[in-house]
């Protein structure tokens, strides 16, 4: 019999508790107090709907307190939570703050300890899964996401959010990288409820976990569902950049197709040259929408997916790398500071009695969902960034000192790659806790074309299929080639539109474009 | 006069005592009399109660003074009660009053008689005998001298009167009162003067006045006058309905007696082929239509005329009627084969059966196979034709009505509805299980439709009515829409839960939904192709990414890859277009197949589209998996009975027969029941590996883990195994993951 992981532990003393709190269900109010307790939810309702929303809150709390017997507690209880945490889906995850995690966490856990039979107790149990997920909640932990999700699909199966639910299983399974049981809980969840919510999301991600575990066919084939079932649907576009992505790195090249990737003639991005002045970063989100930042204004540029102008953020003065994270939160740096969506944090480190500020932070990626990786250029140190600016975790600095790492890329399983100019290598730094300054980084090899065409290796960027695409300034080519060291393809200059100039920047999209800043015409070339 | 009086005193007591006994019965009857009623008319009838008993103690007073002898005191008593009657004061029509009255007078006439004052004395005995001619004088008490005068009165008072008609049997009125039917023999009468009317079926009503004088004996004989007429009708063979303008007057039986060996003779027909006559009372005159029917035989049609004959009135005889048999023969196939046929509840025979002799006009017929189901329908014969019925069984469905009862004799709400709606169903029988619920179900009501039927009524009902699947509605609580919450039964698999749905019954269209979903059959097959195809940016073809080793696009050589740009001519933008191109194709068409490698020429080739079995989900909330449960075991048996053991449908009938078990959580039923028959090859699509699976995840949910792993890594090593049709995801990959879990 295998060992129970945590996460299983979690689960059977989930189950056990809610056995015991089913058992333990309280007496029923009075008659009396049932009418009083819905007169004040009635009341707090009301205040709600004019805005007074601290007497709204009371109101509830009263409810809960003075008459935890009545039908209205749970419900009270669930008002007050889900105020704190409106967050009902996985793509809203984040945008919660760390005190209102906190208070919902404490307000949906009474009603699972003490209303188990309740309506809301699966609603509730449910939402203590996403908290448990929430990248803002400074205690995450994807074990407990996981059983609270499962303890809403064997506990209350006939519940309304346990399609979701199964899909939040998976979710956390594919976030701790336990692929194959994602897998199984996002089937589930496709399978049982195929009209459901979350059939659409489990779909995607099933071809997602596919890909990373390399059955590209697989992953393919539930990419093309998400499309089959709903073709107009929130993700049908980003399956189609998937199915792109996977067809022509993971299919063409067994097909012995060649070129994979040209010059998209169409792209045609709505980027003035005379307002670009300075050094340039790019970022491609999961759907498509590029970001353009200038280091000149520390402003960043966003074009859709046809290169229209989308919006344009506010600047940071100083910023210099740019990055975006699945759900489209942007990261960028700025030498001694960083900014996350609309967060402003300056990073620092213990030195001595005190704290000193990082000072040549030049890149920046995503790692995992919401947490992001740095690169202190002048200390040669690449950095985990988990949400506290004065604890950042060392994940990589070169052992012999003399290292000149550049650039900055997040790829599959959460591992990260940076160019160490000096030496003309790619470095590989797995992810997690094994890393210690360096031990488990490795080298990438480079296919036997490298030397000619990676002269002066100025950008990267990876994927989430093992792809490294590296952008060479003297040698004017992206080098594509997978992280262990095959060459897929490179582009090279040739007479004609697609001829880089002075390729200075690069980014990679959902499915598989590859945006090129050309310093020199002063555009962004698009290779799909 | 001592002796007369001690007589007259000994004779008037006896008398007194009987009347006494007699008037305290009639008191009895006097609450019985006077009833109940409204508080007014209690009032009145209290009043009258009053006076009555005010008379009746006159009354009693005068029969003690004419006991005591007290003659005078006697006569005046009786004289007022007398008066009492006379003047109305008396309340008259009671028995008690009646009583009253007749012992006054017979009182009065008998102190009348001890006082010698014999003129008087008669007088008040013809009152006495006027008032009651049948009032009876006590002989045995009073004196011979007063039973001799009472018998003179009585002999000069009432008259005999006898009536004879012709015919006989009449009934007969006097003064309006009915008295019985002629002949009417002596009955008494006071003399006066009567009105007597007769009155008989077929005949004129006659009236009569008659004076009939005391002492005389009246002897009247009527003649009736005709006014309609019988006939009589023969036909051969008996036993047929007579009906006259559009009534029945009965039906033709037995045979005919020697006497009619004559009319037998003349009509050129054996004695014994005659039925015995039929009357045909009471014809009127005029003319009339005579229709003659019998099974099998052709209907006649006769019209007559009727005219009454005074001096012969008897009926008419009519010449025979020859009825000819009218016979068609029937011809039933039946798919599968070898089913029993039942016409009109009667054994005719297995199919395929041809039978004459079958009379004309519709008949109920009933095709009934052991395994595969049953036909139930109506066939109409005609004569000396043939008629053909070629069916194939179907699946029936017993509709047990609501589960609580509707108010007295009407049924239950949304019965009708519901019923009707079921009856246009096409693919299935519909037939109501005898004799419904049980009382003591439907007077729980929705606590039946909570907790469902009892198993072992479901069976019997299935049993009975040869149902597969049993359908048992309640109305549901809640909305201002009528709904009801149905209940559908495998019946054939009592471990099966039911379906329940809510069902609007006010709104047409959504039970036209709702019948439309059980009558749509799950589609075990499907055309198949064998490529899988993807879209990608650029792309303005479908590309292949699978092409299922063996599959008909494999076989027309389609390559991973390759852009398939047409089928049948069809262009295709998208894996929708290819997909539905697919679909209007019939399985086994052939087509036509563009197709590009990548970076290469278009070829065209020609492409035989083969048949997948199509699974339904295992978990779909928007499933029947009753109704499913059912349909796949009938399909499958049905299959067998057409000698298709290997068909594919009947694989995906237990394919499909396995899902719906393994929803419901019977997983031994679909290892013995639904995959326990099944084998297939090994190889790419719906294939041994894919029953691997299946049996290996049953016995994993079973706990018989060793078993479940034997399956699993079967199926583990499938890699083209796949799961719901030929192009599914594989089970190679579902199977591995299970089998990390042991």
């Amino acid at each position: 019999m295998p060992a129970a992981t945590p996460t299983r532990v979690f689960a059977l003393a989930l189950l056990a508790w809610a056995a015991a709190a089913a058992g333990a269900a309280g007496a029923a109010a009075s008659p009396a107090d049932d009418e009083l307790a819905r007169r004040t939810y009635a009341n707090a309702e009301q205040l709600l709907r004019e805005g007074k929303i601290e007497q709204a809150l009371k109101d509830f709390e009263q409810v809960s307190t003075a008459y935890p017997q009545s039908d209205m507690a749970d419900d009270a209880l669930y008002r007050m939570g889900s105020h704190y945490y409106p967050v009902e889906g996985f793509e809203t995850l984040g945008t919660a703050g760390r005190e209102a995690i906190a208070r919902a966490k404490e307000i949906f856990s009474r009603i699972n300890s003490r209303y188990p039979r309740e309506d809301h107790a699966p609603r509730a149990l449910y939402k203590l899964g996403l908290i448990a997920l929430d990248p803002s909640n400074p205690q995450r932990s994807l074990d407990e996401a996981y059983a609270s999700f499962s303890g809403v699909v064997n506990i209350y199966p006939g519940s309304d959010v346990v399609d979701r639910a199964l899909f939040g299983a998976g979710y956390a399974d594919f976030l701790a990288g336990r692929l194959d049981k994602a897998i199984t809980s996002f089937e589930a969840a496709a399978e049982r409820f195929p009209r459901g919510t979350a059939a659409q999301e489990s779909r995607y991600h099933m071809g997602l976990a596919h890909a990373r575990l390399g059955s590209a066919i697989r992953a393919l084939e539930e990419f093309q569902n998400v499309r089959d079932v709903d073709p107009n649907g929130r993700l049908a576009r980003r399956a189609l950049d998937r199915l792109t992505q996977v067809h022509k790195l993971k299919v063409l090249p067994g097909l012995g197709v060649k070129p994979l990737f040209v010059l998209d003639e169409r792209y045609a991005p709505a980027l003035d040259p005379n307002t670009v002045k300075g050094e340039v970063s790019l970022a491609v989100d999961q759907d498509n929408v590029l970001r353009l930042l200038d280091s000149r204004t520390g402003s960043i540029v966003r074009l859709a997916r046809d290169g229209r102008l989308q919006s344009t953020g506010q600047p940071l003065p100083g910023a210099v790398s740019v990055a975006v994270d699945p759900a489209g939160v942007e990261l960028a740096a700025a030498g001694d500071r960083i900014r996350s969506g609309m967060e402003l944090v300056i990073p620092s480190r213990q030195e001595g009695s005190g704290a000193r500020p990082y000072e040549k932070i030049t890149a920046v990626a995503r790692v995992g969902t919401h947490e992001a990786a740095l690169l202190d250029e002048g200390r040669n140190e690449i950095l985990q960034y988990s949400g506290d600016p004065a604890r950042l975790k060392l994940l990589y600095r070169d052992p012999s000192g003399r290292a000149r790492l550049s650039g900055l890329a997040a790829g599959a399983e959460g591992k990260l790659y940076s160019i160490d100019r000096r030496g003309r290598k790619i470095l590989e730094i797995p992810a997690g806790p094994a890393v210690q300054q360096g031990g488990a980084v490795r080298e990438v090899p480079l296919p036997a074309e490298a030397d000619r065409l990676l002269q002066e290796p100025a950008a990267l960027a990876a994927d989430d299929l093992g792809t490294l695409y590296v952008l060479d300034r003297r040698s004017r080519a992206v080098v594509v080639m997978t992280s262990d060291g095959r060459m897929l393809e490179a582009i090279e200059p040739k007479p004609g539109p697609s001829e880089m100039g002075y390729p200075a920047a690069l980014a990679v999209g959902p499915g598989a474009e590859i945006y090129v800043y050309d310093a020199k015409r002063r555009t962004i070339l698009r290779f799909r | 006069m001592t002796r007369s009086a001690g007589r007259s005193s000994g004779s008037a007591r006896a008398p007194l005592r009987a009347a006494a006994l007699a008037l305290a019965a009639a008191c009895s009857l006097l609450p019985a009399v006077l009833g109940g009623g409204l508080p007014a008319r209690a009032q009145e009838e209290e009043d009258i109660g009053g006076i009555i008993e005010r008379y009746r103690g006159l009354l009693t007073l005068a029969n003690q003074k004419l006991e005591d002898l007290d003659l005078p005191e006697a006569l005046a008593r009786y004289t007022e009660v007398i008066d009492g009657y006379k003047t109305g004061r008396l309340p008259s029509g009671t028995p008690l009053t009646r009583q009253i009255v007749g012992q006054a007078y017979d009182g009065r006439a008998r102190t009348y008689a001890n006082l010698g004052r014999a003129a008087e004395a008669e007088a008040d005995f013809e009152s006495l005998i006027r008032y009651d001619p049948a009032w009876p004088i006590d002989r045995a008490q009073v004196s011979p001298k007063i039973v001799a005068l009472y018998d003179k009165v009585r002999a000069k008072v009432i008259a005999r009167l006898a009536i004879q008609t012709e015919p006989p049997g009449a009934a007969v009125f006097l003064n309006g009162e009915p008295i019985g039917r002629s002949p009417v023999f002596d009955r008494e009468l006071p003399a006066g003067r009567y009105t007597v009317k007769v009155e008989a079926q077929g005949f004129e009503p006659l009236t009569e006045t008659l004076e009939l004088q005391g002492g005389s004996r009246v002897d009247k004989a009527l003649r009736l006058v005709p006014n309609a007429r019988s006939i009589v009708v023969f036909t051969s063979p008996a036993g047929a309905r007579v009906s006259v303008d559009g009534q029945a007057r009965g039906t033709t039986f037995g045979s005919a007696g020697p006497e009619h060996q004559d009319l037998a003779s003349g009509a050129g027909l054996a004695l014994g082929d005659l039925s015995a006559p039929l009357l045909v009372e009471h014809l009127a005159p005029g003319n009339h239509l005579l229709k003659i029917e019998k099974e099998c035989h052709e209907p006649q049609l006769l019209s007559f005329g009727v005219s009454i004959d005074p001096n012969d009135n008897s009926p008419v005889r009519f010449e025979p009627v020859r009825l000819t048999a009218s016979l068609g023969s029937i011809a039933v196939e039946s798919l599968p084969p070898g089913a029993d046929v039942l016409v009109d509840g009667q054994p005719a025979g297995k199919t395929p059966l041809r039978k004459d002799g079958i009379c004309t006009g519709p008949h109920a017929v009933v095709l009934k196979h052991p395994e595969a189901g049953q036909w139930i329908g109506s066939l109409q014969v005609m004569k000396g034709q043939r008629a053909q019925l070629k069916e194939r069984l179907r699946m029936t469905l017993a509709f047990a009505g609501m589960t609580s009862a509707g108010p007295a004799g009407q049924p239950a709400a949304g019965e009708t509805e519901l019923s009707e709606a079921l009856a246009r169903l096409k693919s299935m029988n519909v037939v109501r299980p005898g004799a419904g619920l049980p009382e003591a179900w439907l007077a729980r009501g929705r606590q039946t439709a909570q907790g469902g039927l009892p198993a072992e009524w479901v069976q019997g009902a299935a049993e009975a009515t040869g149902a597969d699947v049993v359908l048992a509605a309640s109305p549901a609580e809640g909305g201002f829409e009528r709904r009801a919450e149905v209940l559908i039964y495998a019946a054939r698999h009592p471990g099966m839960p039911p379906d329940r749905l809510l069902v609007r019954l006010d709104d047409p269209a959504a039970l036209s939904q709702f019948i439309a979903r059980l009558d749509r059959p799950t589609p075990l097959t499907r055309p198949w192709l064998g490529v899988r195809a993807i879209e990608i940016h650029r792309a303005v073809n479908p590309v292949a990414i699978r092409v299922q080793p063996d599959s008909p696009a494999a076989k027309a050589g389609v390559k991973l890859g390759e852009s398939i740009i047409s089928l049948g001519g069809r262009p295709l933008a998208s894996p929708r277009d290819l997909a539905s191109a697919i679909s209007e194709l019939p399985e086994g068409a052939q087509a036509s197949l563009a197709v590009q490698p990548p970076r290469g020429m278009p070829r065209q080739v020609n492409v035989a589209l083969g048949s997948s079995p199509v699974m339904a989900a295992m978990d779909d909330p928007g499933l029947l998996y009753a109704v499913l449960a059912a349909e796949m075991s009938f399909r499958a048996r049905w299959e067998a009975a057409m000698s298709r053991p290997a068909s594919l449908e009947r694989t995906a009938a237990l394919l499909n027969l396995a899902v719906a078990f393994m929803h419901a959580g019977l997983n031994d039923a679909a290892l013995r029941d639904a995959l326990g028959p099944l084998t297939l090859p090994g190889g790419a699509g719906i294939s041994s590996g894919t029953i691997s699976y299946l049996r290996g995840l049953c016995l994993h949910r079973l706990k018989r883990l060793q078993e479940a792993r034997q399956h699993l890594e079967a199926a583990a090593g499938q890699p083209d195994a796949t799961l719901w049709s030929h192009d599914g995801p594989p089970v190679a990959e579902r199977a591995r993951r299970l089998l990390a879990t042991l």
